[in-house]
């Protein structure tokens, strides 16, 4: 499960290398915060991750970087 | 008692809000744990068959559906996965308008991240469960270290994991 878990991170954390210090920090907090909701909150996962996907439409909007996103996809599958 | 149309409803809804290979396992986990469908052996069982069996990784799913409801559970979870993939096949014409906007690109990182957070959670939460003592934890991190090193094929770490258990919990 853990492993499951790093194979998804390894190629979001290769990314915010790329895009710098801030994004990988931002890309970091969303990811402890969703955990930390489940856990402490108990909210439902399908809640969590519309948010998640609606900070990340507010927040990581600016930046573009296609080919990482499509290699990164193509990782997970 | 499990209920067949909800059963096929929470396979559908994890299927449909994940991106595809593993990311449907918080859903279903918090979904099948809380209704008292599913044990948490079922959950690390079906992720090993998904991780031996050749195929994507999102077939895993299927073994799930078939340890915890038998073969009309593999049915229906087939059924609930198959089904956002013909979704999208009807949806690919406008997807593929939207798909290179900035929103939509940071709403998939979004989603992307909420599943390895997500994920951490079901690590947290089998940690937690009262089965687990030190000679498990220590099997799990052998295997977890095996795994991370990519040069130990999955059968024998499952192998070696099995032989671990026996030597610690059946001859201790």
């Amino acid at each position: 499960m853990l492993l499951v878990g790093l194979n998804f991170a390894l190629p979001l954390i290769r990314r915010g290398y790329k895009e710098g210090v801030l994004y990988l920090l931002a890309s970091s907090v969303l990811t402890i915060a969703c955990a930390l909701t489940v856990i402490l909150l108990k909210l439902s996962v399908i809640v969590v991750i519309l948010g998640a996907a609606f900070l990340g439409a507010l927040f990581f909007s600016s930046r573009s970087a296609p080919p990482l996103l499509e290699k990164e996809q193509g990782e997970q599958q | 008692m499990i209920n067949p149309f909800i059963y096929f409803l929470l396979f559908l809804k994890a299927s449909l809000f994940s991106t595809g290979g593993f990311s449907n396992l918080p859903s279903l986990h918090q979904d099948l744990i809380g209704s008292g469908w599913a044990k948490e052996a079922a959950f690390g069982q079906s992720i090993a068959i998904g991780q031996i069996s050749p195929g994507p990784n999102g077939l895993w799913v299927i073994s799930l559906g078939y340890l915890t409801y038998g073969y009309p559970g593999a049915f229906l979870a087939l059924i609930a996965i198959t089904i956002p993939a013909l979704l999208v096949l009807v949806v690919s014409a406008g997807y593929t308008r939207i798909e290179h906007r900035a929103g939509v690109r940071g709403a998939m990182h979004g989603i992307s991240l909420a599943v390895v957070g997500l994920l951490l959670t079901v690590v947290w939460t089998i940690l937690h469960q009262p089965g687990v003592d030190w000679k498990g934890l220590l099997i799990a991190a052998g295997a977890f270290g095996l795994a991370l090193s990519r040069k130990v094929n999955i059968l024998i770490i499952l192998g070696l994991a099995g032989l671990a258990g026996y030597l610690l919990y059946g001859l201790g």
